[in-house]
């Protein structure tokens, strides 16, 4: 397994690579960085183009990404366009947000969805059933973004009334958080709203997957013989049909992570969390190449680790696989 | 099986539900996001107003946190260099740095340093300044004249950071500097230079940043002094930005313990926490359903709404066919509805908005003189004008001029409502008169990146008309960068100066342009900019439409707070800035 890990690593590498030097030459011809400071009042040329040869803007693409990749190898995602400042220090504290985020969200969605999935199944057209099919349908087709600001109305709707904050609709976290547990749980108190909307539209897709997949395992010889031996519906049901039901939704949940990186891009923005999405959108407006680049490689790598664990993990819950 | 799971989710669930609840609680103990809900009470005063006239206004209380909600954050804190040149990083400074003057809500100046209002000679053009002699450092140092003269070396062009500064505007005449004890200092210019009340906006100090790195020293903090009402504490970034009241401040008593600035982008979300009492103040960008949400929260929340210093305006690019001919300019000039336009979409805002007839001087101030209202709505008067010049309509309607077909784009920042819903009424007036627009929108950035000036486009620059805003100041110097031409030439073109991305070229206006940022009197300095503005309405480079509205919204607990929509920004006084008992 580990020769098997060691090898994908090394296949990601140059696919990585590839991506971002794609990625820099095209945002470095779709728009010219200094437009933001050609609008300031009272510049001047002369200062334009100090900084446009201070930052090697003149210099061919290749050359501006062989030493953007020259700040990567020496660990660090170089500085911003403009100003002489670490980008690094952003992307660790973003990333982590993020990662608080995406990971609680999508924790939360898969424990959701794997046992609404095999309720459902279990109890295939059943009020149950019945009910759940058409809630994932709402989900699956409710954008994430219209859920945010219905959930931020709902709340501020029953503050006014009522003066009862349930949940704040902004922010990371409130203004002084404390330390230790005291700001663990404020963390957690902001985060619940904009982890329900990230998570509404991967529980109402993982909830269809484990459905589908549950059906099909239940009605497998193997399912029978294991009935007809007196094995407990519980254990038949735990040990046997769901570990090989998870399989593919485990597929959809690892391959979907990247996709939820996407998908902060809106929450983060419309809930002003500090996170890789609303950093993208920021810098996007400002044309700044090499935060943007920072940002797809961390976005690369990190949908090619999850990807990889989704590849082993069906080793671990399929011992039938195997790495050759 | 039922009350299995019962009991081993019982635990989990109730302390969940006990860590909601307090943290809960501890927002709710904020003093300043305690919900006002005493509804009846509002009712009974707007049933008896004279009752309401006889209360007299709420006793000012010492401490509590305003919450300022902000769709932007700073880049970095030093407001000096280029990244920093921005209004969201004077919002910091202002309550840090003093300056000599501080420019009130009617763009004039407040003496802020200054013990008196400066004496100036006008040949050679020396000014000098007199400071107050109780202005102090939080640390106790006085605020003297060897802190402006550490200000002014910070623009020094051989500085290692000399790339770096926004502007030397002004700082770059000053030829010579004499210091008279420790609170008179008189500068020398090369020559007059009008808007020098614009300078020393913001004092450093000198004992504490001399010898420092200006490059990066103020980017990411500032250090544990200030000169004005709040201290810089902490900066979260991404999240919020914490200043705490100056003890030591020479200006008065300062009420509040804290100002803490939110970061949040969404304007939507700005106003749901506004409207659900998670902030205490904010200045959003004004429309239309804003202002009727804040309204439905009268009760508890108070807003200010009045002109502000960004103006928006039409800019044509000279150099298009058709576009090139002063005639076709001032027809298009005449077709559009300019008060239909300000009655559609800014009036319902601000009732007190008008159109804006001065590419110079704004409507609400004292210089204000309408050059452009020769260009009042007269749909047949731009018919006349064109057929005057020979043009004639098409077999569409559409009238064409020299061979050229009077079609142009217009283009603006995509998904701003307000500009497009202007481009429309643009669109809808100018098919009356036979000029055909066609509205081709870019994203924010990507318009921006079509306006230039032909040296950097090679050539013509991808745009007919540009809709979009440029932000007015006390003094209209800038516009010199944005309006002036240095030559022509039969070959190469026009020399146009770096912002000048109509290309429009007139030695006249840039002769009287350089000549008022010469001109310190300020009523002759006032005569040649609207001198210059007729220049302009007669030969209509740039349409002006209007002044955007200003919001600032604040819960009514807060006394203090009034719209500035200066640079000097809202906090211009927060120094007195309180909550009521």
């Amino acid at each position: 397994m580990l020769t098997y890990a060691l090898r994908r690593t090394l296949i990601s590498i140059p696919i990585i690579i590839l991506a971002t030097f794609l990625t820099f030459g095209i945002i470095s011809i779709s728009g010219d960085p200094l437009q933001e400071i050609r609008q300031l009042p009272n510049i001047t040329q002369e200062q334009i183009d100090n900084v446009r040869e201070s930052r090697g803007l003149d210099d061919p693409v290749t050359v501006q990404y062989l030493r953007w990749v020259e700040n990567i190898a020496q660990g660090s995602f170089g500085e911003y366009m403009i100003s002489p400042r670490a980008i690094w220090p952003d992307i660790q504290r973003v990333l982590g947000n993020t990662m608080q985020l995406v990971i609680a969200a999508e924790i939360i969605a898969f424990v959701l969805a794997v046992f609404l999935g095999v309720m459902s199944a279990k109890r295939q057209y059943s009020l149950f059933d019945y009910t759940t099919t058409t809630i994932s349908f709402i989900g699956y087709s409710f954008p994430s973004f219209l859920f945010a600001l219905f959930l931020q109305v709902a709340v501020v709707q029953i503050f006014v009334r009522t003066g009862v904050r349930i949940f704040p609709i902004g922010n990371l976290s409130s203004a002084n958080p404390g330390t230790g547990l005291s700001f663990l749980i404020d963390r957690i108190w902001h985060l619940i709203l904009p982890m329900a909307s990230l998570a509404i539209f991967s529980v109402a897709s993982y909830s269809r997957y484990m459905r589908a997949s549950m059906l099909e395992v239940i009605n497998s010889d193997y399912v029978r013989t294991a009935r007809a031996k007196g094995l407990p519906e519980r254990t038949i049901t735990t040990r046997h049909a769901m570990r090989n039901a998870l399989i593919p939704t485990l597929t959809v949940a690892a391959l979907s992570f990247g996709t939820l990186l996407g998908g902060t891009i809106i929450i983060e923005t419309v809930f002003g969390l500090d996170g890789m999405g609303r950093y993208f959108f920021q810098q996007l407006g400002r044309r700044d190449p090499y935060p943007l680049m920072a940002w797809l490689t961390i976005v690369a790598i990190v949908i090619v680790i999850f990807n990889l664990i989704a590849d082993l993990l069906y080793g671990y819950l399929d011992p039938r696989i195997r790495y050759d | 099986m039922r009350s299995h799971l019962v009991r081993r989710w019982r635990w989990p669930v109730l302390l969940m539900a006990l860590a909601l609840a307090l943290a809960a609680c501890a927002e709710d103990e904020e003093p300043t996001e305690e919900p006002d809900t005493d509804v009846e009470d509002t009712d009974d005063v707007e049933e008896e107003p004279e009752e309401e006239e006889e209360e007299e206004p709420a006793a000012a209380a010492e401490g509590g946190t305003v919450l300022f909600g902000d769709e932007q954050e700073p880049t970095i804190l030093n407001s000096f260099l280029i990244d920093g040149n921005s209004l969201v990083t004077s919002k910091v400074s202002a309550n840090v740095w003093p300056g000599m003057f501080r420019v009130n809500p009617e763009f004039g100046f407040d003496l802020y340093l200054l013990a008196e209002e400066p004496e100036f000679t006008e040949d050679p053009f020396e000014v000098t300044y007199v400071m107050r002699d109780d202005a102090v450092w939080s640390d106790g140092t006085p605020i003297t004249v060897e802190d402006v003269e550490f200000t002014l070396s910070v623009f020094d062009e051989d500085a290692d950071w000399a790339g770096q500064i926004t502007s030397r505007a002004g700082y770059e005449l000053i030829e010579e500097v004499e210091t008279d004890g420790d609170h008179t200092i008189t500068m020398t210019f090369s020559e007059p230079y009008a808007p020098w009340q614009l300078l020393f906006s913001e004092i450093l100090p000198a004992h504490i940043l001399e010898g420092e790195d200006f490059e990066t020293v103020l980017n990411d903090e500032l250090p544990d002094i200030s000169g004005g009402p709040f201290l810089f504490d902490s900066w979260d970034r991404g999240t919020q930005l914490r200043l705490v009241r100056n003890e030591d401040y020479w200006g008065g008593d300062v009420a509040l313990d804290e100002i803490i600035m939110r970061y949040l982008p969404d304007t939507t979300t700005l106003t749901q926490q506004m409207l659900g009492g998670e902030l205490d103040m904010y200045d959003p960008q004004p429309q239309i359903e804003l202002v009727n949400q804040l309204e439905g929260a009268a009760d508890r929340i108070d807003f200010q709404v009045g002109l502000g210093p960004v103006w928006e305006h039409f800019d044509f690019n000279t150099l298009v066919p058709g576009l090139d001919q002063d005639y076709v300019r001032q027809a298009i000039a005449l077709g559009i509805n300019r008060e239909q336009i300000v009655e559609t979409l800014v009036t319902p805002v601000d009732p007190d908005a008008v159109v804006l007839d001065n590419p110079f001087w704004m409507a609400n101030t004292e210089q204000y003189v309408p050059t452009y209202d020769q260009w009042s709505y007269d749909p047949d008067a731009a018919v006349a004008l064109l057929e005057d010049n020979g043009c004639e309509p098409g077999d569409d309607g559409i009238y064409v001029c020299d061979d050229v077909r009077l079609s142009f784009r217009v283009g603006t920042t995509g998904g701003n409502e307000r500009r497009e819903l202007t481009q429309q009424l643009m669109q809808a007036d100018l098919a009356e008169v036979g000029i055909e627009i066609e509205i081709e929108n870019q994203e924010g950035a990507a318009f921006f990146e079509l306006l230039n000036t032909p040296e950097n486009c090679d050539g013509v620059c991808d745009y007919d008309i540009a809709l979009f805003a440029w932000v007015g100041s006390p003094n209209p110097v800038g516009n010199a960068n944005i309006y002036g031409c240095d030559g022509f030439d039969e070959e190469d073109g026009p020399t146009v100066r770096p912002q000048n991305w109509t290309v429009f070229c007139d030695e006249e206006l840039t002769d009287i342009m350089d000549t008022a940022n010469a001109t310190v009197d300020p009523d002759e300095n006032a005569d040649l900019w609207n001198e210059a503005a007729q220049i302009m309405a007669d030969n209509v480079p740039v349409i002006p439409l209007f002044q955007q509205p200003q919001l600032l919204a604040f819960d009514n607990t807060i006394t203090g707070p009034e719209l500035n929509a200066t640079n000097a920004t809202q906090f211009w006084n927060s120094a007195e800035w309180a909550f009521t008992q």
